[in-house]
């Protein structure tokens, strides 16, 4: 050893001189490189200066090579004998000149990065650092892909719209169930799409500002299982647990994926991510073709979010299959089942203000629902040849679920069931023909089905006031059937002109049929009464035929988007009695300008105009139940109902200019519109719709910024206000009402450098309605307060403060504050994480907001999931 | 005798004069904008390079190279919805662009560079003296690649920031680079940084071609000293990106404290290192 490094001392061989041309004139900045003999490789190169004298210094021995070259003279190679013994060699050295010519384009094989028009293409290999796991740590070495902290991927500031495998899409929007789970190892390239096109053939045809990320396999790792468990228990609390798990295998011609969760943390089990894999697009533009049901028993919660107030305990097992039987049919199947159990608990007071004088109410429920779900989806695609395509996509949905309900209504107990159905399916076909480069159509036939069955039973008989005849009941009971029958055919004709504008048509036949059958019975001993006022038994059939052209263009720094839509009509309402007959025509036209005056000053703008047909929920001619207490009755009346929408936005400076400022303005004028004709008593309400004139609509909001860059914070204002005018009917009075509501705030949020953030805001929101007589407020304010603190990168820490404060309580608590506090530690990155998580640290279990309308104010109180430790792990294998 | 000194005195001239033109492909992909793709000339002969943007007065400017001009926009309409991003990309209209001079005599680069000023909206050009970019100690590998019939040797170096990993060829003994990269005994063809966001390639060769009267010393802009030009860049971005962050509505949590790829080629600097 110290011989060795005695050698490495002492055997430096210094080699000196000078480089000439033939005239003894020195070359300067001419290359000496030095080469062990019939050897590739470089050592050790130096340079010439000036005066043509050169210095390179060696511990290498044994013959070496050393080369003169320079782009003028002729390279000159002299063979050097380095000794063991530390010396200084002089080789001077004359050159000759010579004239160097060279005309040539190069080309490259294997390059980290491709970039194509619309295409760019990482070769993954040259972008691994060792310590990536999935495939979102993958994404986040690739410069151009960003991956927020939730798993978000954004290409351009933008997010993504999928991620292939292979070119096939198994999780659509929910991709991060992909990225976060899949193997790093088992990819080998990685394609960005830029302007993609769901239908491959429409590509660069249609207008898409849409990026789509594809990845290639790895032959070697197909196979390979990839495997989630995230199991989360509750500390020093009730019972809670928030299990996950999921499941990857690629196969060379399947692909699959399945899910697992269960939880009673007010997690929704479907998660966003599922809910965006069955979402589907390319569906016809149908409308109402869903079918409605009337009674609702769970009660809408209050907004703190569902960790507050989602009483749960939901499972959901999800499996999913892409299958290629050869590279033109591709057969993918989703399928879920959903099992979730939720409990509910309001408390509220009612106090009614109206023309025939004034009432409270007290409600008191607690409600909990069971609800099984099942879904599978196919999509069958054909790929014909290169500028044709056919699929098949089809869709079921089955549920079943069973509400009952406790409710204490001025303090007597009812009890109330419901039971509900629902199927629907989708069968949609699609064939595609690109017909040249830049032309092509597309025709869509689609059929659906939706029915929505209820029964509703309440134990007790609260309406003696409405039928004061019927004095044998004890309770009472609601069928109602709604189910609806749409069927389309849809051609889509694209073309692109060489000024890159597009004409776009869409043109077709609908038929949708309509069937609805309600039945309110009164059940006494024995006997069952069925009212004729309050049965229904209507059908309503819509047939339409089309065309909608749509021209888009751009004018210097002027962006302008047409659109005339042209529909005949021919409608038909009946009941076992009457019919009632339409046969509209409407035209329908909207203009969308973006305007970009300079970098600093943007307008985008739009008005349209347009006609619509009365929904069938609209035209009940007999009551039906829609509440414990509520009847309501619709108009049977066929006339289409038009309105206007006009709407400005305004952008002055860009997000990144020290004074940023957005607004906008909308403002939608509805020249008729149902209103209502209510009548209000203590234990029953009955609604009538009514026609009436002129509803007028304004919303104009603004938000300013400016960045203080030496504190490095961003302050925002933010104000607002909307106006709605219209009028309705109470307990027979007509009157014309005004709804106003605003809302000013203001916000700071840091931006240091350092382990720690804040950021702070507070806002107001108010609503004043207005009728002639009277005004009515309701005040309230909603400020938090975030800090974030990462001592260290494994470690992160953030706790949240909100408070709600109410202004027109009289009694009891008027402001409520929430802590919520979070801690992650990183032990082993992607393999092994640990999180604790504290909700509702301030142990608040009671939460009152209060509502205003014209007919009264409603206070309510929500029972909130108590305090709770979460500990969780994350375990990747 | 006389004749014969002329004579002798244009065979010298034309030994040095041996000049040309390398075309570079430079690829410049960052986490929030286009990736940039775009043509680049270093012109040379023997005493210096210019590295620099193609000279528009020439039928070049068709042959692909795009500089994004385009600005894209998606307006939020509320705090709910989620579409924020507003893309905004100001290009400068200034002839002389970015220059990189380098002149083998100091070993030192004289460069061309341009600011953006958010308080005026324009770019204003600079240009400062860079005597340490000269100087970069590259690692020589023992590894080779084949571009296009040349064998190409690798070397390897930390830049202010960014390890290059550099492929160069002897074959065109040429101690030039793009940018602020050379002094390689040959030429470099193929020039990348670690994290992948900085990729430059030599697409085409013209030897020799008469440059001479291109290959100046930019002067066309404020002199500064290099560091505080430095200063006046990082405060510039700093406070973009800070002013961004500042602005992330309530429910985009303040959790990510990685800084952004910007796509800036010089990530820290000589002075800063202890």
């Amino acid at each position: 050893m110290l011989l060795l490094s005695g050698n490495f001392v002492f055997c430096q061989t210094t080699i000196q001189g000078k480089i000439t041309d033939s005239l003894q004139e020195p070359i300067a900045f001419a290359n000496i490189f030095l080469k062990a003999k019939n050897d590739e490789a470089i050592i050790a190169y130096t340079f010439t200066k000036e005066n043509g004298t050169y210095e390179l210094k060696t511990d290498k021995t044994g013959f070496y090579e050393l080369s003169f070259s320079t782009i003028s003279f002729q390279t000159k190679t002299v063979e050097v004998l380095l000794k063991k013994e530390s010396e200084t060699q002089i080789l001077n050295v004359q050159l000759i000149a010579k004239t160097f010519q060279l005309n040539k384009v190069l080309v490259y094989s294997d390059r980290p990065i491709t970039i194509k028009k619309d295409t760019v293409i990482y070769n993954v290999d040259a972008f691994k650092r060792g310590n990536e796991e999935t495939v979102e740590d993958l994404l986040k070495n690739l410069p151009g892909v960003n991956v927020a902290e939730d798993g978000t991927i954004k290409v351009k500031n933008k997010e993504i719209e999928k991620v292939m495998v292979e070119g096939e899409d198994l999780f659509g929007k929910g991709y991060k169930l992909l990225t976060k789970n899949l193997d790093a190892k088992t990819v080998d390239h990685v394609e960005v799409y830029d302007h993609y096109s769901n239908n491959r053939l429409l590509k660069g045809i249609e207008n898409s500002d849409k990026i789509a990320l594809n990845l290639t396999l790895n032959d070697e790792y197909k196979n390979q299982l990839s495997t989630m468990l995230r199991p989360g228990y509750g500390l020093a609390s009730e019972n809670r647990y928030d299990v996950k798990s999921n499941l990857i295998w690629f196969q060379k011609k399947s692909k699959s994926y399945a899910f697992f969760n269960l939880n009673n943390v007010g997690e929704a089990v479907m998660g966003d991510e599922i809910q965006e894999m069955i979402s589907s697009s390319g569906d016809i533009d149908f409308e109402n073709e869903e079918a409605y049901s009337y009674l609702n028993l769970i009660g809408r919660p209050p907004d703190l979010g569902e960790e507050r107030t989602n009483f749960n305990n939901a499972e959901l097992v999800s499996l999913n299959n892409i299958y290629t039987f050869n590279p033109k049919i591709t057969l993918k199947t989703i399928g879920f089942l959903n099992w979730d159990e939720q409990n509910f608990f309001k408390k509220s007071k009612e106090t009614y203000f109206l023309p025939t004088g004034n009432f409270t109410n007290t409600e008191d429920y607690k409600l909990r629902n069971k609800k099984l779900t099942g879904f599978l989806k196919t999509e069958f695609l054909y790929t014909i040849s290169k500028t044709k395509s056919f699929e098949y996509s089809g869709r079921y949905n089955r549920s079943h679920a069973d509400s009952r309900t406790n409710l204490f209504f001025k303090n007597e107990l009812y009890n109330e069931f419901l039971e509900e159905q629902q199927f629907n399916t989708s069968q949609r076909f699609v064939y595609t023909n690109k017909i040249e480069e830049n032309q092509a159509f597309v025709l869509t036939a689609q059929y659906l089905f939706d029915e929505k069955p209820q029964n509703y039973r309440n134990n007790r008989f609260l309406f003696q006031e409405l039928f004061p005849e019927q004095d044998s009941v004890t309770n009472i009971f609601q069928h109602s059937e709604h189910k609806v029958h749409t069927a389309g055919l849809e051609s889509e004709f694209y073309s692109r002109d060489k000024r890159e504008n597009l004409f776009r048509i869409k043109s077709g036949v609908h038929y949708q049929n309509h069937e609805l059958n309600t039945d309110f019975e009164l059940l006494g001993n024995n006997e069952t009464i069925a009212l004729p006022d309050f049965q229904n038994n209507m059908e309503y059939r819509l047939f339409t035929i089309y065309a909608r052209p749509e021209y888009t263009f751009e004018l210097r720094n002027i962006s302008l988007a047409t659109s005339i839509g042209f529909r005949q009509y021919s409608n038909v309402l009946n009941t076992s009695f009457k019919i009632n007959k339409k046969s509209p025509f409407f035209v329908n036209p909207k203009l969308n300008i973006e305007w970009k005056i300079n970098d600093d000053h943007r307008i985008t703008s739009f008005y349209s105009y347009g006609s619509e047909n009365p929904t069938l929920q609209t035209l009940n001619e007999n009551f039906v139940l829609r509440d414990f207490n509520s009847f309501s009755k619709g108009t049977f009346d066929l006339k289409p109902m038009n309105s206007s929408l006009f709407f400005f936005n305004y952008m002055l400076g860009t997000p990144v200019s020290t004074f940023y400022a957005n607004s906008f303005l909308l403002y939608q004028k509805e020249e008729e519109y149902l209103s209502s004709d209510l009548l209000i008593a203590q234990n029953y309400q009955l609604n009538n719709l009514i026609r009436l004139k002129d509803r007028n609509f304004l919303n104009a909001q603004t938000e300013l910024n400016y960045y203080i860059s030496k504190l490095s914070i961003n302050t925002r204002l933010k104000l607002g206000y909307s106006q709605q005018k219209y009028a309705n009917k109470l307990n027979g009075v007509l009157r014309g009402l005004e709804l106003d509501t605003y809302n000013y705030g203001t916000e700071i949020r840091s931006a240091f450098s350092g382990k720690f953030d804040f950021h702070i805001g507070t806002e107001w929101f108010g609503n004043v309605v207005k009728t002639e007589k009277e005004t009515r407020t309701n005040t309230m304010n909603k400020s938090f307060l975030n800090l974030i603190y990462e001592p260290f990168e494994n470690l992160n820490l953030s706790l949240n403060t909100e408070r709600y404060y109410f202004a027109h309580f009289n009694t009891g608590d008027n402001s409520y504050y929430f802590m919520d506090f979070q801690a992650k530690y990183t032990f082993l990155k992607n393999k092994l994480s640990f999180s604790i998580a504290g909700k509702n640290l301030l142990n608040i279990k009671t939460y009152r907001n209060l509502y205003i309308d014209d007919s009264g104010i409603f206070s309510s109180s929500y029972k909130l999931l108590p305090r709770y430790f979460l500990l969780k792990t994350t375990i990747r294998f | 005798m006389k004749y014969f000194f002329y004579f002798l005195f244009l065979t010298f001239f034309h030994g040095y004069s041996q000049n040309g033109v390398i075309t570079y492909e430079s690829i410049i992909i960052s986490d929030n904008s286009t990736s940039e793709k775009s043509k680049k000339k270093l012109f040379f002969n023997e005493k210096a390079s210019l590295y620099r943007d193609p000279i528009a007065v020439s039928s070049d400017k068709k042959d692909g190279e795009t500089t994004e001009n385009r600005s894209t926009k998606t307006i939020p309409i509320n705090e709910n919805t989620t579409s924020e991003t507003i893309r905004i990309t100001y290009t400068p209209h200034d002839p002389d662009g970015f220059q990189y001079y380098f002149d083998t005599k100091t070993n030192e680069f004289t460069c061309r560079e341009l600011l953006f000023s958010f308080a005026k909206k324009e770019y204003k050009p600079y240009i400062y003296t860079d005597s340490y970019a000269g100087k970069i100690e590259w690692q020589l590998k023992n590894e080779f690649k084949n571009i296009s019939g040349y064998q190409c040797q690798k070397a390897v170096a930390d830049f202010r920031g960014r390890i290059y990993t550099a492929w160069f060829t002897t074959k065109i003994p040429l101690p030039y680079g793009p940018w602020k990269l050379n002094g390689l005994p040959g030429l470099i063809l193929e020039v990348y940084d670690e994290t992948g966001t900085i990729y430059l390639v030599a697409k085409k060769i013209e030897i020799p071609k008469d440059v001479d009267n291109l290959l100046k010393k930019p002067t066309k802009g404020t002199r500064i000293i290099f560091r505080e030009f430095v200063e006046k860049d990082s405060n510039k971005s700093d406070e973009i990106t800070k002013a961004l962050k500042a602005r992330l509505p309530k429910g985009g949590k303040i959790i990510s404290t990685k800084t952004e790829n910007t796509g800036k080629f010089e990530l820290e600097y000589e002075w800063e290192k202890g």
